[in-house]
């Protein structure tokens, strides 16, 4: 197990290493760029701006400190906002994004386990098909689509919730409730794949003959499936976390889109649009970092569900 | 039942066997005709229509369709006005957007975008995936070794985000370099199935036969490998169209795909949700292009998942 997880640490230590990489890279070499396509100026001009992006000294003194700098937490200048620093704008959409990303993630596993254990217990009955359903729609509403037409539906047709915007404050329940759209709308195909997941991973636990035991011996049905199918049939779901966190991280760029949330999804994508290569660098290094950390949290989870992988 | 002279019934090629399975799968093939009719469509209707894509009527701008009744349009919750000119009638099916463009129009003509990025990225992707598994599988060794360990450091780069960064590098962003982005970076997950198939198909006997006759190893590949490698192959492209379609939209959505006067279903929903204001709640602009968008991936779902299972050795 420590062996694996070592392993898999190295190689996200790597992944980033080689992200980081290609973010100098591009950066200094992508066309339309300030940088290397800057508009006449006076020569003293130029040569500030070269002293300040560190352009007058060899290309690997400017890799070395570019590296040294995202080691030690320093995102580098952005190139569009002259007078910020790409940390001054990551950080606080960061932790609006975390939160969102977090409330996708419990969203999709509340509903999405719920659900197919539902459909499990009333196979080939009408909550099975309500899974059935709500899976095919994961797959063919995709989450810019569903966004506009929550908010069509819930914030025009009837005016439940506010169409766009984030909770000012935490405690008031009227602004927390702005969540709740954004968060669904990240979490439906999440929803669709969990419940199928769990679903098919609960029919085949529960034909087990440990279950039958549990059965015998005249344990109540709630316990047998929570207490003893639930902790084998889950394992595919813990899997599936992995992934899921790379997946929601793109989603939340359209969900923030959607309903206008000051994420890091809107400073990507604008960064993106404005050329904005040290801030595209700065947004993508975070997202990588906390894809891969959160997929190594999911294997550590996997190893605690079941033993059998810590052996390996 | 089994006769001695040239008696014998004619013999079915595994890809007969697969499309007589596929026939009997009723949801795919409803779906495949389904396909059928919303290609034609999107190829056919900017032709036939009355109106042109990006012709703007002043008249009837974000005008509602026009079988929307007038109870409807004087309801409390769909404000919207539509004028009751009588030498200039609304025409429009399902309305107009934000300039007066007629929507029906460019629902089909931004399906044609979506679709032909759809095929020609997967297209892309299809011939690199099977280049790069087929030469991986042969080579072996250290080759093979390099070649896989360069896709498993693409597998941990995130896809969107080097596609976004390309499309942001290029400043003019048609659907040549859309497609091409989108074709370049996925056919990863295909070198490997076909790398897995080719390793297998290459230790047979007939491969061992052919190369005893002296046949070329290109020749080999292309003779022998790839037509048995082509039901995966077949399957796993048809299940790559919907997941590109949706790329485009993602990235024509959040304004780095497809670019105006060009339209797409993606571009057409972003219109549509920006339309979305309290003043007028122009509804059918997101609606019909996302109806279109859904039915699509659905239709192109199931006929992978039938081509899948008509394909599918474990369950015969």
């Amino acid at each position: 197990m420590t062996g694996f997880l070592l392993r898999r640490a190295v190689a996200g230590v790597l992944t980033l290493f080689v992200i980081a990489t290609l973010c100098f890279l591009i950066s200094r070499f992508a066309p339309g760029s300030p940088i290397t396509s800057e508009k006449q100026h006076l020569p003293e001009v130029k040569a500030n701006i070269e002293r300040h992006y560190w352009l007058d000294r060899p290309l690997y003194v400017q890799y070395g400190r570019t590296l040294l700098g995202y080691f030690r937490g320093d995102l580098g200048p952005s190139f569009y906002y002259r007078d910020r620093t790409v940390n001054d704008l990551v950080w606080p959409a960061f932790r609006v994004s975390i939160v969102l990303g977090c409330a996708g993630f419990v969203v999709a596993v509340l509903l999405g386990v719920p659900l197919g254990l539902l459909s499990a217990a009333c196979q080939n009955r009408w909550p099975d098909y309500l899974s059935m359903s709500v899976a095919i729609g994961g797959i063919c509403i995709p989450n810019f689509l569903l966004g506009p037409l929550l908010v069509l539906a819930f914030c025009f047709l009837f005016s439940w919730f506010e169409p766009a915007g984030w909770p000012a404050s935490w405690t008031d329940l009227g602004e927390l409730k702005r969540l709740l759209l954004p968060s669904f709308t990240l979490a439906f195909i999440h929803v669709a794949y969990i419940s199928r997941l769990t679903r098919a991973g609960m029919l085949d636990v529960m034909n087990k003959d440990y279950i039958r035991t549990a059965r015998a011996k005249g344990l109540a049905e709630p316990a047998v499936v929570l207490k003893h199918g639930l902790k084998n049939g889950i394992t595919p779901v813990v899997s599936y976390l992995g992934p899921m966190t790379a997946l929601i991280v793109t989603g939340s760029i359209v969900v923030e889109k959607v309903f206008d949330i000051p994420g890091l999804g809107q400073h990507f994508v604008k960064a993106a649009l404005n050329r904005d290569y040290g801030l595209v660098m700065g947004t993508v290094l975070v997202y990588s970092t906390l894809v891969i950390v959160f997929n190594l949290a999911v294997d550590i989870l996997y190893g605690i569900l079941d033993p059998r992988v810590r052996i390996q | 039942m089994s006769s001695p002279s040239g008696l014998l019934p004619p013999g079915r090629t595994p890809m007969e066997l697969a499309f007589r399975r596929f026939r009997k799968n009723r949801k795919a093939v409803v779906s495949f005709f389904l396909l059928v009719a919303v290609g034609f469509g999107t190829v056919a209707v900017p032709f036939l229509a009355t109106h042109e894509f990006d012709r703007q009527d002043y008249d009837y701008v974000r005008s509602a369709p026009l079988w929307v009744g007038e109870d409807a349009l004087q309801s409390a919750l769909l404000v919207v006005e539509n004028k009751r000119l009588p030498d200039h009638p609304n025409t429009f099916w399902m309305g107009t957007d934000a300039v007066g463009r007629d929507l029906f129009v460019r629902v089909f003509k931004g399906g044609r975008i979506s679709f032909a990025v759809g095929l020609l990225a997967t297209a892309v992707s299809v011939l690199i995936g099977i280049a790069y598994g087929s030469i991986s599988a042969f080579a072996g060794g250290k080759t093979d070794l390099v070649m896989m360990r360069f896709v498993d450091i693409l597998y941990g780069l995130p896809y969107m985000f080097i596609v976004i960064i390309a499309m942001a590098i290029f400043e003019s962003r048609s659907f040549l370099l859309v497609f091409l982005v989108l074709g370049l970076f996925g056919w990863m997950t295909l070198s490997r199935i076909v790398r897995g198939q080719v390793l297998s198909l290459k230790e047979r006997e007939f491969v061992e036969a052919a190369r005893a006759l002296g046949v070329s190893t290109p020749a080999i590949i292309m003779r022998h490998i790839i037509p048995n490698i082509l039901g995966p192959v077949i399957v796993y492209a048809t299940l790559t169209v919907p997941s590109i379609m949706l790329s485009e939209s993602f990235l024509s959505f959040l304004g780095l795909g497809i670019s105006e006067p060009e339209t797409s279903w993606g571009v057409l929903i972003n219109e549509g949700a920006r339309a979305l204001s309290p003043l007028k709640v122009a509804w059918w602009l997101v609606t019909f292009p996302g109806v279109f968008l859904a039915l699509t991936l659905f239709c192109l779902n199931s006929v992978g998942d039938g081509l899948r299972d008509a394909f599918d050795v474990q369950q015969r």
